[in-house]
């Protein structure tokens, strides 16, 4: 096991050793951008496939809701470069929303982006695998374990202890944004001179709904997915080069200009070549196919979606032990969170982030459709939240300018407000409700935790606390028959106390006397107190016996009980021995003033 | 075919009795060198259980020590600072840790206890506190278990438990 865990995980780091890099722009960029640019992978796909339940003469829709929700981006952006400017030090929705309004909506942001982040991860690992099985469609029948098999292979990377460092996310990142400006690019003019032409016809089944209204806001929410990552940018202004706040709006604002671009472009050239949602094969797939023909190009394309689809997944990595840290150190969650393990990273948050994601790719059988009504919703929350906390920052400080960035702030919050309804009441029966149930028992959760570790401090506390006088104590050894583990007991019990005696229950006076015999021999001038048992219990007499010494004792007073205990040379021989030092341990254990000892005995086979 | 396999099994069982009781008998026992015992009592912070643990190991051995694994100087330093009203007049001895393990330098420390003085007895008193609900017990460190865990192999070698109850 130990062997096993150095060679995943590594030897162990000094603490010394903790380092921060800073980024400079373009690496920042490409730090920070995996999680929302690699969203363009599949929120076109997610408005087609809403769509398709109409029909395909309601595909049309997918120009005008792509433009409203590029608007969207805009707005969020824009909101998001406020909050850089007045949280320099990081402002993630958790930390900016607690300021402002409160614990209680701080905690439910808390909920929110946990479970954002697990979903990032089973969402953008689903997605990745699907940009694999697209070019390599043998790969279809096993992708639900291939999800897991990334999941796993990321949480021991993060295990490890790869930092966000520039160079790992560098490539992909830029080769991902490359490749598909290429592709919306060369396929945007090869439309307009129309030397490329419409995708070839697949059959499709007849639009089951009509086109209402309902239905263009579900297509809507689930475009919405696109925004996904857009805030990371904020949560980390304390990783860039001075000066840090304009250059992360810098970034940020180029970060919107290529959401906006890709996807617009994808979802233009979606409509305009006709292609249609497969269950095999993705959207950009198909895009790229039919740009490029099944060629070497459009192997890589395929190669690089997926690379940074894991990157995503991996950001999120690096967010969640994070957040759960500021958690357990508000005392929210439990306070393992708060550990760094050997390789100084939040271990404890890597393991529940990858066990949680593996399982939810398990259970939604790695389909990223249906796993991404739950995702959009929780970040929406955690957006409206956020922007509405920025708003009362403003208003509290009224610094320069503050009126328009409440506006721009204000305008954030109403708009990511209405659209976290509409996510709400549209994709409520396709998954929404399992995280809007998930928000509020997780608070009450935190707040439940947060009571008892007050209430565990209160009793604990050394104020206006005086110690009691010193303790005295009364030694005694348990025994059940005499042999080299007892003799050594009591030896130890004499080292703890001149005054050691040693306690037998008899059930026998036939034994009783055999051991009396033999006591004289080896007790060590120990007296042996005999305590009579009718009905054959150890306890019954032992704990009359604690209670009569315990009204004896004085203030302060503590008994002692030592238990010989051989310790067999394999585990399973355990089960061949009589429980009873296990039973008197499990009595004790909420009994006051007594402490049970072991004192093993290692026998060699 | 069961019967044969039973019978194995029997014969199995008596002969790891016959091993233990062998290993355990008394005859042909040389008495004992005398021995006594060390007594140290971790510590990872100051509270109503630590000091309940400090007065149950002065109890035990007037030259009882706490020992402190240090993972962030700061905290040594308040825990220092404390330690002249709370201590309760034993030494402190703190530990480093660089690699922020517990166990690690605890280990090392008790091995070079038991190399200088081959006899002794090395008691462990762990302060623990023992919440009112079972489950409440997830949320706090399980050090405790931990170091049980480590110590179980080690020979002469005895970690006690003082506990300490939370109301609810």
């Amino acid at each position: 096991m130990h062997r096993l865990k150095r060679l995943l995980v590594g030897t162990p780091l000094p603490t010394a050793q903790a380092r921060h890099e800073r980024l400079g722009k373009a690496t920042a960029l490409a730090v920070f951008a995996s999680d929302a640019l690699s969203s363009v992978a599949y929120a076109t796909e997610e408005i087609v496939l809403v769509l398709m339940l109409a029909g395909v003469v309601a595909l049309s829709y997918s120009l005008p809701i792509g433009i409203a929700i590029s608007l969207l981006i805009v707005i969020v952006v824009s909101s998001y470069r406020q909050t850089i400017l007045a949280y320099p030090k990081g402002g993630g929705a958790y930390i900016v929303t607690k300021d402002n309004l409160g614990t209680v909506a701080g905690l439910i942001a808390a909920a929110a982006l946990l479970i954002d982040y697990v979903l990032t991860v089973a969402v953008s690992v689903a997605a990745g695998i699907a940009a694999v099985t697209s070019a390599l469609p043998v790969l279809f029948p096993y992708r639900v374990w291939l999800g897991v098999l990334g999941v796993v292979a990321i949480a021991v990377a993060n295990l490890r202890g790869i930092r966000e460092s520039g160079k790992i996310f560098a490539l992909p990142t830029y080769l991902f944004v490359g490749s598909m400006l290429l592709v919306t690019g060369y396929g945007g003019v090869g439309a307009v001179f129309g030397w490329i032409g419409a995708a070839p016809y697949a059959p499709h089944p007849a639009g089951l709904e009509g086109v209402g209204l309902f239905l263009l806001l579900r297509a809507f929410a689930a475009g919405c997915s696109a925004l996904t990552g857009v805030e990371a940018v904020s949560d980390g202004v304390p990783a860039f080069k001075p000066p840090e706040a304009h250059n992360a709006r810098v970034v940020l604002a180029w970060l919107g200009a290529l959401l906006v671009t890709l996807f617009l472009g994808i979802t233009f050239l979606a409509y305009d070549f006709g292609i249609r949602p497969r269950e095999d094969e993705t959207v950009v797939s198909q895009l790229a196919r039919h740009v490029f023909g099944t060629g070497s190009a459009y192997y890589v394309i395929q190669l690089v979606t997926m690379l940074i689809l894991l990157l995503a997944a991996n950001t999120s990595f690096a967010d969640f032990p994070r957040l759960a840290f500021f958690l357990a150190r508000d005392r929210f969650i439990p306070r393992q969170f708060g550990n760094q393990g050997d390789r100084l990273v939040f271990s404890n948050g890597i393991v529940i982030l990858g066990g949680m994601a593996a399982l939810l790719l398990v259970i939604f059988r790695g389909n990223p459709h249906a796993l991404i009504p739950l995702y959009a919703v929780g970040v929406f929350i955690s957006f409206t939240l956020s922007q509405s906390s920025m708003v009362r920052h403003w208003l509290r400080r009224r610094t320069e300018g503050w009126w328009w960035r409440a506006s721009v702030n204000g305008v954030g919050a109403l708009v990511t407000g209405l659209v976290m309804l509409t996510i709400a009441v549209t994709k409520f029966s396709h998954g929404a409700w399992i995280v809007l149930l998930l928000i509020p028992s997780l608070v009450a959760l935190f707040i439940g935790m947060r009571r008892h570790y007050d209430d565990v401090a209160l009793q604990l506390s050394l104020e206006d606390f005086t110690p009691p006088p010193p303790m005295t104590n009364t030694v005694l050894v348990l025994v059940g028959d005499l042999h080299k583990g007892v003799v050594r007991a009591v030896q130890y019990a004499k080292t703890l106390s001149p005054n050691a005696k040693a306690v037998y229950v008899e059930t026998d006076p036939e034994r009783t006397r055999r051991l009396e015999e033999r006591w004289v021999k080896y007790g060590m001038g120990t007296p042996l107190i005999v305590l009579n048992s009718p009905y054959r219990s150890l306890l019954g007499p032992l704990v009359d016996y604690l209670n009569q010494l315990q009204r004896q004792g004085g203030p302060n007073h503590v008994v002692t009980i030592v238990l010989p205990e051989f310790l067999p040379a394999r585990w399973w021989h355990q089960i061949l021995h009589n429980q009873t030092a296990l039973l008197i341990k499990g009595a004790m254990l909420f009994r006051k003033d007594v402490v049970v000892t072991d004192v093993p005995h290692h026998l060699r086979r | 075919m069961l019967i044969g396999r039973l019978v194995g099994l029997f014969l199995a069982i008596l002969s790891h009795y016959d091993s233990v009781a062998r290993q355990l008998s008394l005859r042909a026992l040389e008495p004992p060198p005398p021995m006594s015992t060390i007594v140290l009592v971790l510590v990872g912070d100051l509270h109503r259980g630590v000091i309940q643990a400090i007065q149950y190991a002065q109890a035990l051995s007037p030259s009882a020590k706490a020992v402190y694994v240090e993972t962030d100087p700061e905290r040594t330093r308040r825990l220092e600072e404390r330690w002249g009203k709370w201590g309760l007049g034993i030494p402190l001895v703190v530990l480093s840790s660089p690699y922020r393990s517990l166990l690690g330098p605890l280990l090392d420390y008790i091995d070079h206890l038991r190399q200088q003085a081959p006899n002794h007895m090395v008691t462990l008193v762990l302060p623990e506190f023992i919440p009112a609900r079972w489950w409440q017990q997830l949320l706090h460190n399980q050090t405790a278990l931990l170091i049980k865990g480590a110590m179980l192999f080690r020979r002469n070698v005895v970690v006690t438990d003082v506990p300490y109850h939370l109301r609810n």
